[in-house]
C-alpha cells in the first residue's frame, strides 16, 4: 500500500510538471483513497480543481481537509476561494474575515480578499438584489479589512516609468509604496539598458545633478542613464545647503538602487511600464527579457486602448508580459486630473490575479514537496503554514 | 541597546529628518500622527537607520511596519543577529 500510495504521488508530481492538471487531479483524488489523513493531497488537488473551475469538487475536497487541519492557513484560503468561485457570497465573507484576523499579514490572505472584494463589489453592482451579501455582511466584511482591497492591490505593483501617472494611480488608490522609478521620467530604450546593465552609477555624484525646476521643485537629474526625478522638496522650504542635499539626494539612490535591484530578484511585484511614444511590443518583450535576467519578474506593459484593445482588457503576449489596455494616457500639459483610474483597477486586477493563479500550484507544490524531498510528510514536516 | 535607547536615537534622527525640535516619538507614533510623514520621508528615514545602525532595511521592511515600536523591535532584532 505504501508503494502504490508514493507512485500515486510521483504521478501526480509528474502530471503537474507536463501541465496535465486534469490527470493530476485524478491522481492526488487516489492518494486520499489510500489514505483519507493526508492533507497535503487535498489541499493540492483542491487548488488543482479551482484553477480549471471545478468548484464544486474543489469545495467538497477542501472542506474534508479543513476538518483534519483546521489550523492550516494555505488550507483555509483555498477553502476560503473555493465559497467565492461558488458565489457563496456570505460563506465567502464569513471565511475571509476569518482569515483576515488570523493571518491579516500573510500573502494569500492578502490576494485572496483583493479577489473576493473585487467579486463581491462587482456582484453588487451587477446582479439583482437580493442575490448578493446583505448589507450586514458586507459590512462585516468591510471593517474585517484592515486596508482596503484596492490599496494592497496597487502595493503589488511597481513603476518603471515613462512618468509619474502610475506613482499617482498608486496615490489616489492610497498605495504608497518606494520604488527607484516611481516618480521618474525616463524612456523605454534607457529602461532596457540600464535594467540590463544593473542599474550603473545610480546615485553617482559625478552623474548626477540637482537642479532647481518647475515651481520652484528641486528635481534631480541622472544624465548617464537618462533619468529626471522628482525630490518634492522646494527652494526655501529646506534647511540643507543644496550640496548637503545633493548628498543626500545620491545616498538616497544608491539605496533605492539596491532595491529595485532585489526586488527584481525576488520577482514577486509586477513591475509596470506605461507609456503613449514607446508602444512597440518588441520593445516590451526586451524590457520583459531585461527583467527575466534578474529573476521571474512580471511585466504589465500599459497602452492606450485601441479598436483592438478595449479600455480594461488584458492580454498575457508571453508568460509573464502583459500589455494592458488603459483609455488614455495623459499628456504634457494635460494636468492629471483626468486619469482613468477604473481601467487602471481593473487591469492591475486582472493581472495579478493571473500571475497569481499561475504561481500559485507550483508554489504549493515546492512548499509541499521541495525539490527532492520526501513525498509523505506530515504536515508539520512539510511546514504548509509557512507564509511565502 | 535596549527599547529605550533605540528610541532615543530613532527620536534624534527624525528630529533632524523633519526638521522639527519638538519630536517626541512613541512605540504608538505611526506616520499618521508626523506631519509631511510620507514615502519620501521614509526613504530618508530608511537611508538614515541603515547608516545609524549599521543594519540592512528593505523598503518593504518599511511598509509593513505599523508605528514605531515596530521599527524598534526590528532595529534591536537586526542588530542583535548582525552583532
Amino acid at each position: 500500500m505504501d508503494d502504490e500510495f508514493k507512485l500515486e504521488i510521483e504521478a501526480a508530481k509528474e502530471a503537474h510538471d507536463r501541465g496535465d492538471i486534469v490527470s493530476a487531479i485524478d491522481h492526488w483524488k487516489r492518494c486520499v483513497n489510500l489514505d483519507p489523513n493526508f492533507v497535503q493531497a487535498y489541499l493540492i488537488g483542491g487548488t488543482a480543481l479551482l484553477q480549471i473551475g471545478r468548484f464544486e469538487e474543489a469545495e467538497v475536497m477542501l472542506s474534508k481537509s479543513t476538518e483534519l487541519d483546521p489550523d492550516n492557513i494555505p488550507l483555509a484560503v483555498e477553502h476560503a476561494k473555493a465559497a467565492t468561485r461558488l458565489k457563496n457570497w456570505s460563506e465567502s465573507i464569513r471565511r475571509w474575515s476569518a482569515l483576515s484576523l488570523r493571518a491579516p499579514d500573510v500573502r494569500e490572505v492578502i490576494d485572496g480578499r483583493i479577489e473576493a472584494d473585487w467579486q463581491i463589489q462587482t456582484y453588487r453592482m451587477s446582479e439583482a438584489p437580493g442575490h448578493g451579501p446583505t448589507d450586514k455582511d458586507w459590512e462585516q466584511f468591510s471593517t474585517s479589512r484592515i486596508k482596503t482591497a484596492d490599496t494592497e492591490l496597487f502595493m503589488q505593483f511597481q513603476s518603471l516609468g515613462d512618468n509619474c501617472e502610475f506613482g499617482l494611480v498608486q496615490r489616489h488608490f492610497q498605495a504608497e509604496p518606494i520604488s527607484l522609478l516611481r516618480w521618474s521620467s525616463i524612456s523605454l530604450d534607457s529602461l532596457i539598458k540600464i535594467v540590463n546593465a544593473d542599474f550603473p552609477n545610480i546615485g553617482a555624484p559625478a552623474t548626477t545633478e540637482l537642479a532647481v525646476g518647475a515651481h520652484d521643485e528641486y528635481v534631480l537629474a541622472d544624465h548617464a542613464n537618462g533619468i529626471v526625478m522628482h525630490t518634492f522638496l522646494f527652494k526655501g522650504q529646506i534647511k540643507e545647503n543644496q550640496n548637503e542635499l545633493f548628498e543626500k539626494m545620491c545616498r538616497r539612490q544608491s539605496y533605492l538602487k539596491r532595491q529595485i535591484l532585489e526586488d527584481l530578484a525576488d520577482g514577486e511585484q509586477i513591475f509596470v511600464f506605461k507609456s503613449f511614444v514607446d508602444t512597440d511590443l518588441k520593445a516590451a518583450k526586451k524590457l520583459h527579457a531585461a527583467l527575466q535576467r534578474h529573476g521571474r519578474c512580471n511585466l504589465l506593459f500599459a497602452v492606450e486602448a485601441d479598436k483592438r484593445r478595449r479600455a480594461g482588457s488584458v492580454e498575457e503576449i508571453a508568460a509573464g508580459l502583459y500589455v494592458g489596455a488603459i483609455d488614455h494616457f495623459t499628456r504634457p500639459g494635460d494636468g492629471w486630473d483626468n486619469i482613468p483610474f477604473d481601467d487602471w483597477r481593473s487591469v492591475c486586477h486582472e493581472v495579478l490575479r493571473r500571475t497569481r493563479s499561475a504561481a500559485r500550484l507550483k508554489n504549493l507544490l515546492n512548499r509541499v514537496f521541495g525539490k527532492g524531498g520526501n513525498s509523505k510528510q506530515s504536515p508539520a514536516q512539510a511546514d504548509p503554514n509557512s507564509p511565502s | 541597546l535596549n527599547s529605550a535607547q533605540v528610541l532615543q536615537q530613532l527620536n534624534e534622527l527624525f528630529s533632524e529628518i523633519f526638521q522639527r525640535d519638538d519630536l517626541i516619538l512613541s512605540p504608538s507614533t505611526t506616520a499618521e500622527d508626523v506631519a509631511g510623514w510620507d514615502s519620501f520621508k521614509q526613504i530618508e528615514i530608511a537611508v538614515a537607520v541603515e547608516e545609524k545602525f549599521s543594519i540592512r532595511l528593505r523598503t518593504r521592511d518599511m511598509t509593513n511596519l505599523k508605528n514605531v515600536g515596530e521599527l524598534v523591535d526590528f532595529i534591536l532584532e537586526k542588530t542583535s543577529g548582525e552583532r
